[in-house]
């Protein structure tokens, strides 16, 4: 086990190096110059030029990358093109207000698709499934803003229940700052978990027709055993593996939501990034994420092991 | 003769389909005494399997018990309500399959499969003390290693070790009966061999009863004292095994011996090869079901019987067959197996 949790991290850092080059090369291919964006029209070509120099960036491309890339290994993202502070501290301070979002949306989206898709799955083809599936495609089919949208306008708007958006850390005041991951929260669980359910649900089917279900009867076993530690615990492990790739992309941040929502995460530093033309910014926060969600599944893989005995790692 | 421990009257097994209901087991009757293990024989689609389930009350969907009794003690399985007939299942009368490792949960350990078993039969005795009779029944299985293999996965065992884990599952809370259904086809040679003396030992020490399913005419010589050769869904032949193989009524018991036999040099009879494939559950053939292939038939030139009446049968004999022209069959040439 530990042994290939190394070669995975080994085979893990060509991986995030090679990135880290096209992503440099990304950056630095695109149009426009952000230090002239930024300066606009007051900006005279002395000052560019000097400011260029005073960020680095008048130097060869392959030391700009050594450089960035030396300071990546000491943990330290670079220095923000427009604003000359290190990003490092930045994208710490947004971290909290993503992983608190992600969390209580993995919460709703198990909440919700975990239950669906088992008894749907358990009762397949009886109107409790009839009502589940469309239900989880009508899930499928709706776009995050337009549920999360719809959830302000009617728990914020016309009911008065929550605020419009916002965020207040956990430690601050636990309450509040519950209240209002809710909404975007629950918008994303309810996106996320149609995938779940219909997941669930066809697992679930799958082993009720696995001979060892069927031996169970024969057994005599209970229905509860065989609910419980025949169905449900050998449906975890597809389970496991879906939450993975959801926690590894809203660990990324939910650009969209934390837009929608005035929520100052990941995924709202990302598009103010690009949207100021900090490409230095974007460049290290890709990276960023993109490790975060190496490492989850990393981390998701090895649980898969200690769930699923068969799997040998 | 005493109450049998099982008996199986009339039982018929049918199955929805689409194009209307086919009888895969049709009017069944048999007894098993204890301590008894009886072979079922027959070749695959030939009812055995369905015949094994219906016993168990598990026929699978859309297959159901039409009519019949199973009765076991004088007690009718077949009338028992679902619930009443999970207490039965594993506790009573158990079934061991071909695909030991197929049958088990593959998240759970080995002593925790059984230690379930115990638990949900109702037994109110500590977690530790089911483990400790789990692993009881595994060393009287002679499973090695007990103590480290409680807590292995099935994988994790050899094919003989998951078959040992299989038949201590089967028989950890002493039922009268077990339906083993081809238990030793997957496994090697040698292994077969010991799962087999281990099953005779169950039964002499026991007194367990076996209804032994299976197309292995030599595992049959081996361990069983009773034999009932399945064709088209009906028992055709029924006798001790040492009367079945050295004198085979029905000419379809002559033709599966014969086909067990393929004596060194000597060719085969043309009359002891069997043609053709046996009939689907969805058209057996009228009469006879065996007459299309029968090679008795050919050589008595088709009679017209055959084809028109089910043969009758007096089940009350040790020995019969369902067969028109039983007492013209010849003696066959497998004296050796019943050896």
């Amino acid at each position: 086990m530990l042994q290939y949790v190394i070669r995975r991290i080994l085979i893990v850092i060509p991986l995030l190096l090679a990135l880290s080059v096209l992503l440099f090369l990304y950056v630095h291919a695109v149009p426009g110059d952000p230090i002239a964006g930024m300066l606009g029209p007051n900006g005279s070509p002395e000052l560019i030029a000097q400011i260029r120099a005073d960020r680095g960036l008048d130097r060869p491309l392959l030391e700009q990358y050594a450089d960035w890339l030396a300071g990546l290994f000491r943990g330290d993202l670079g220095v923000s093109l427009l604003t000359g502070q290190k990003i490092t501290p930045v994208v710490i301070a947004r971290i909290p207000a993503t992983v608190q979002l992600t969390l209580m949306s993995l919460f709703f989206t198990i909440l919700i698709g975990l239950p669906a898709g088992f008894v749907a799955g358990r009762h397949r083809g009886t109107w409790i499934d009839k009502v589940l599936s469309p239900a989880a495609l009508l899930g499928l089919s709706m776009p995050v803003f337009w549920i999360g949208t719809l959830l302000i306008l009617v728990l914020a708007v016309n009911l008065h229940w929550l605020p419009t958006g916002g965020y207040i850390p956990f430690t601050q005041n636990p309450a509040r700052s519950l209240q209002l991951t809710f909404m975007p929260a629950f918008a994303l669980g309810i996106h996320l978990s149609p995938f779940l359910a219909r997941m669930v649900r066809a697992t679930t089917i799958e082993l009720q027709q696995e001979q060892f279900v069927i031996q169970a009867s024969m057994k005599g076993l209970l229905p509860r055993t065989i609910t419980y530690r025949y169905l449900l615990r050998n449906a975890i492990v597809p389970v496991l593996v879906i939450l993975g790739l959801q926690l590894g992309t809203l660990l990324g941040g939910q650009v969209i939501i934390e837009q929608l929502f005035n929520w100052p995460g990941i995924g709202r530093l990302l598009v103010e990034g690009a949207i100021q033309r900090d490409y230095l910014v974007v460049q290290s926060l890709i990276l960023v994420i993109a490790a975060v969600y190496v490492i989850v599944n990393l981390g998701v893989e090895v649980l898969h092991a200690w769930l699923d005995p068969r799997v040998r790692l | 003769m005493t109450e049998p421990l099982l008996k199986v009257t009339g039982l018929t097994v049918e199955f929805l389909g689409r194009h209307g209901t086919v009888r895969a087991v049709d009017d069944v009757s048999f007894t098993i005494g204890r301590g008894e293990i009886i072979g079922l024989v027959g070749e695959s689609a030939s009812g055995k399997s369905t015949l094994g389930l219906a016993l168990m009350r598990m026929v699978p969907s859309p297959g159901r018990i039409s009519s019949g009794s199973i009765s076991l003690e004088g007690q009718d399985l077949a009338a028992l309500s679902e619930a009443e007939m999970r207490t039965v299942r594993g506790s009573r009368i158990s079934l061991i399959v071909q695909d030991a490792l197929a049958t088990m949960n593959p998240v759970t350990t080995i002593g925790e499969q059984i230690e379930e078993v115990i638990r949900d039969h109702g037994d109110r005795s500590s977690r530790a003390e089911r483990m400790t009779r789990a692993a009881t029944m595994l060393r009287e299985v002679r499973l090695p290693n007990v103590d480290q293999n409680l807590r292995r996965f099935p994988h994790e065992l050899s094919g003989g070790m998951q078959q040992r884990v299989a038949i201590a599952e089967g028989l950890v809370l002493g039922p009268q009966v077990i339906i083993a259904d081809e238990p030793t086809t997957a496994l090697d040679v040698t292994v077969q061999a010991q799962i087999l003396s281990l099953l005779r030992e169950i039964c002499d020490t026991r007194g367990t009863s076996i209804v032994f399913v299976t197309h292995d005419l030599a595992t049959v010589a081996e361990i069983c004292d009773r034999v009932m050769v399945m064709y088209a869904g009906r028992i055709v032949e029924s006798g001790t095994v040492r009367e079945v193989f050295r004198q085979p009524a029905h000419p379809y018991t002559k033709a599966l011996l014969s086909g067990l036999l393929p004596l060194a040099g000597e060719p085969l009879a043309e009359l002891d090869t069997l043609s053709g494939q046996p009939p689907r559950p969805e058209d057996w053939p009228t009469g006879c079901r065996f007459h299309p292939r029968c090679p008795l038939g050919e050589a008595l030139d088709h009679p017209e019987i055959c084809m028109t009446d089910d043969p009758h049968v007096d089940e009350s004999q040790p020995h019969w067959a369902a067969c028109h022209f039983a007492e013209l069959q010849q003696p066959a040439l497998t004296e050796e197996v019943a050896g």
